[in-house]
């Protein structure tokens, strides 16, 4: 079983516990912040897997840069999203 | 043909390429019966966007690149956002239609399904099409991507017709809605996004337009992630954009363009026919302004009509 491999098989578990975490937490701030370790943790080990298997070098930095981009995109997704149940939760009163 | 797709990654054959297929095939049926049949509008239209995501990963697996990223900016991404806008304007909540409309409507949904797929079944197994042709006449074409060359050479017309046709369905929509978007203010987050996002995104925007001669890209594919861009930026308080003569320059700049070039072809022949020698700088004249005019008019089918918000005050 080579590195590639097992980095891959590492990252997987990441994107189901996300899931899980999604479909199963009570309140939308853990659901998210469930979901968010899939794409940091678990995508980024999946694109580590992937760029020692690469082909050639601009492939896997084309790979890198994708992790690069998703996460930035789901950083700012998720503190938007937290920011409106927040600003929507000091509207009626309450929490979620 | 090397242009179709060189990421290994995505040209999965065998087994395993079956098996995505299958899942992919289910996956969308499985979405678009519940983006019909789910009781909340809300989440049918988050259920649609992820529907053109997978659509567009389908258009992947059939080879088609250009179309993928077509359908995901625009199909999913664009749309998308425009049914979440209606939705928030709406207020009525729609009636589900009566039983016998309902069976009216699946009367017809099946007949239409039969139709079809009598009309799918009943095609020759394999034809050429115009492959032969397109494939002997592109070194004439001044491109090396045969895609390309039929959208801005051999059909040129047909394409330019499609650029009046877009800038008469913003015009359209500015006339039927009045109002501009209202948006939040924006967040320091977001803000902070669009300013580390706006340089790549220009590159990637710029790179798409320019390797549309010889690889999948071009004007549309630029255009749509310029577009994306715009909105990125509407939504990050940049709203000078949206204001005054540049703006209305940008959204006719690719008709003018292309009529410019098709009339300047007529000295020499008829319109819109480019001498050989010329024709790859025409078609990339083309496509810039084709490509600023496309960013314009997605970005400003989103936000409406600028400087119309203070006249909607009562």
């Amino acid at each position: 079983m080579s590195l590639e491999l097992a980095l891959i098989l590492l990252g997987m578990p990441f994107f189901l516990a996300g899931t899980v975490g999604l479909l199963r937490f009570p309140d939308l701030l853990s659901r998210e912040h469930a979901v968010t370790k899939a794409d940091n943790l678990g995508l980024g080990l999946v694109v580590l897997g992937l760029m020692l298997g690469a082909e050639s070098v601009l492939l896997a930095v084309k790979l890198f840069l994708i992790w690069i981009a998703v996460l930035v995109a789901s950083a700012t997704v998720a503190q938007l999203i937290a920011h409106t149940v927040i600003d929507a939760g000091s509207e009626t009163g309450g929490g979620s | 043909m090397d242009w179709v797709l060189e990421a290994s990654a995505l040209s999965l054959f065998g087994p395993m390429g079956l098996a995505l297929d299958l899942l992919l095939a289910a996956g969308l049926l499985w979405l678009a019966w519940r983006v019909l049949y789910s009781p909340d509008l809300f989440l049918s239209v988050v259920l649609f966007i992820s529907f053109g995501l997978l659509v567009s990963l389908a258009y992947l697996r059939l080879r088609a690149p250009d179309v993928a990223m077509a359908e995901a900016a625009i199909g999913a991404a664009l749309t998308g956002t425009l049914l979440l806008y209606t939705l928030r304007h709406m207020g009525v909540p729609i009636e589900p239609p009566r039983l016998a409309q309902h069976r009216l409507l699946t009367g017809l949904a099946l007949l239409m399904s039969a139709g079809l797929g009598w009309a799918i079944l009943t095609m020759p197994g394999f034809s050429d099409g115009l492959v032969v042709q397109v494939t002997q006449h592109l070194p004439q074409s001044g491109v090396e991507h045969p895609v390309t060359a039929v959208l801005l050479n051999f059909r040129a017309y047909d394409t330019m017709l499609e650029v009046a046709v877009l800038l008469l369905a913003l015009v359209g929509v500015w006339a039927v809605s009045s109002t501009e978007l209202r948006l939040p203010a924006p967040s320091a987050v977001l803000r902070g996004m669009v300013s580390v996002l706006l340089p790549p995104g220009l590159l990637v925007g710029g790179y798409l337009l320019w390797v549309g001669a010889y690889q999948p890209g071009g004007a549309f594919q630029g255009g749509a992630v310029l577009g994306g861009l715009l909105v990125l930026l509407f939504l990050a308080g940049w709203r000078a954009l949206a204001a005054g003569w540049l703006l209305r320059l940008a959204l006719g700049a690719g008709l003018l363009a292309f009529l410019a070039v098709g009339v300047l072809a007529m000295a020499g022949g008829s319109l819109l026919e480019y001498r050989l020698e010329a024709a790859k700088n025409l078609i990339l004249f083309i496509e810039f302004f084709v490509a600023l005019s496309v960013a314009a008019t997605l970005a400003m089918l989103l936000l409406g009509r600028p400087g119309s918000a203070g006249e909607q005050q009562p």
